[in-house]
């Protein structure tokens, strides 16, 4: 994965280096970006999206408008935080036009999971978990826990107050320690 | 949806710090965790936890979320990887297409006098119709299918449907705004969402394209849909997102 000409310098570049050499002409420098965050994006794009093939689509419509884009970055933010941005924009805007279709498909969320198999992959059962938050709470959680953002970052990235940014996390935590059953078995922690 | 607001203090989620018989929720605890409460209420809280074991091992669950949820991204699986990079070394290079108005415009222009020096040649007079442009015409591209950049689906160009924004919403059979309330609701969108640009396409059947707010605020979303788009049944046909001008 990411056998691409001009790997080996990617060590040496920053994200804002290889942004810019996209920029200039360098036709390698946004693979390489890719593939510096693509484990991390489509984590993001799974997690927002209705399944796994939206969620490729959207990362791809995504990359494609920020390889487009590059030019437009105003470097306000992290070369990575403005990836990000884009992605979870991409996969919200997808899953609105596509809520007729979804509503059916996300109800099997909607409903209490049950005891959780403890042979399950912790993985597994978060993403299961996560998916069967509201979409705000589950971008939220998923950018400040699981992304690492910031709550200042969070905010700036979503286009939301800091408070805001608390406030979903709080109910998606408190949704998740119910969902996952961790209230029940604090032991396995 | 509810509220996102921070609660406010005395609110049913923060209950008086005297009153130390008061049960405390779940939720509670998380606002705490996440820094939401008051400095009076989060401090009768953490008292309140520090007495009672059991809301101890209740917070204690929910940091274990946010220590689960901290693991390492897994792999992305390497079919998507491959498919995406293939899909950006395809790429035009940035400053094509959309990305930079003023290069295109120059490229456009180019593209335009080569497709009518052409046209000259051949005698041909060619019928720009762009409100219902084949993606692919069968004899060639015309020189507004050169100069045009376009989306998949999208029965005019990226041009054309962002002029939609400087005129009023021509709704046609979605007029009615019960219906068009509904359409919006089917396309996933608050039934009070302003429409930014309409337009009715009568060819091939009767269909409206609609320009509503993107997420990006810097972009809009161009909708196609048909003349029977309902909540429960949008009828998508086509959609493209479209950095504003």
């Amino acid at each position: 994965m990411g056998s691409f000409r001009g790997q080996h310098r990617s060590a040496d570049r920053s994200d804002d280096e290889l942004l810019a050499a996209h920029v200039a002409g360098d036709r390698f420098a946004f693979e390489e970006l890719f593939y510096r965050y693509h484990h991390q994006l489509f984590r993001a794009a799974r997690l927002t999206s209705r399944d796994p093939q939206d969620a490729a689509d959207a990362l791809q419509d995504a990359l494609l408008k920020a390889h487009r884009c590059a030019p437009q970055f105003r470097h306000d933010c992290s070369v990575r935080s403005w990836l990000y941005r884009i992605v979870i924009n991409s996969c919200v805007d997808r899953l609105r036009r596509n809520k007729f279709r979804t509503a059916d498909r996300l109800t099997e969320f909607h409903h209490p999971l049950g005891d959780p198999i403890p042979e399950i992959d912790t993985a597994i059962s978060i993403e299961r978990a996560l998916l069967g938050l509201p979409l705000e709470q589950r971008v939220a959680v998923v950018t400040v826990d699981m992304e690492g953002y910031s709550i200042a970052e969070t905010a700036k990235l979503l286009g939301i107050p800091e408070g805001t940014v608390k406030s979903r996390c709080a109910r998606a935590r408190a949704k998740l320690a119910q969902s996952l059953a961790y209230l029940d078995h604090p032991a396995d922690a | 949806m509810r509220d996102d607001s921070t609660p406010e203090p005395g609110s049913p989620d923060t209950p008086e710090p005297d009153g130390d018989d008061t049960p405390v929720t779940l939720e509670q605890l998380a606002q705490l965790q996440a820094g939401t409460l008051d400095d009076a209420t989060a401090a009768w809280l953490r008292q309140k936890i520090s007495d009672d074991p059991e809301l101890a091992r209740r917070l204690a669950a929910l940091e274990r979320v946010r220590s689960d949820l901290a693991g390492p991204a897994p792999q992305a699986p390497a079919d998507i990887t491959a498919r995406i990079g293939a899909a950006l070394r395809a790429a035009p290079p940035p400053g094509h297409g959309t990305g930079n108005p003023q290069r295109r415009r120059r490229v456009a222009a180019l593209a335009g006098i080569a497709a009518l020096a052409v046209a000259a040649v051949i005698g041909t007079v060619m019928a720009l119709n762009d409100s219902e442009q084949p993606p692919t015409p069968p004899g060639g591209p015309t020189a507004e299918y050169l100069k045009t950049p376009r989306h998949a689906g999208m029965p005019m160009s990226d041009q054309n449907i962002l002029a939609l924004l400087n005129r009023p919403p021509q709704l046609g059979p979605l007029a009615d705004p019960q219906r068009i309330a509904s359409c919006r609701q089917g396309l996933g969108y608050s039934s009070t969402t302003p429409v930014l640009g309409a337009t009715t396409l009568n060819d091939g059947g009767p269909r409206v394209l609609l320009l509503l707010p993107a997420t990006d605020p810097k972009s809009v979303m161009a909708l196609l849909v048909g003349a029977d788009c309902r909540a429960t049944d949008a009828g998508l046909l086509a959609d493209a997102e479209l950095t504003r001008p």
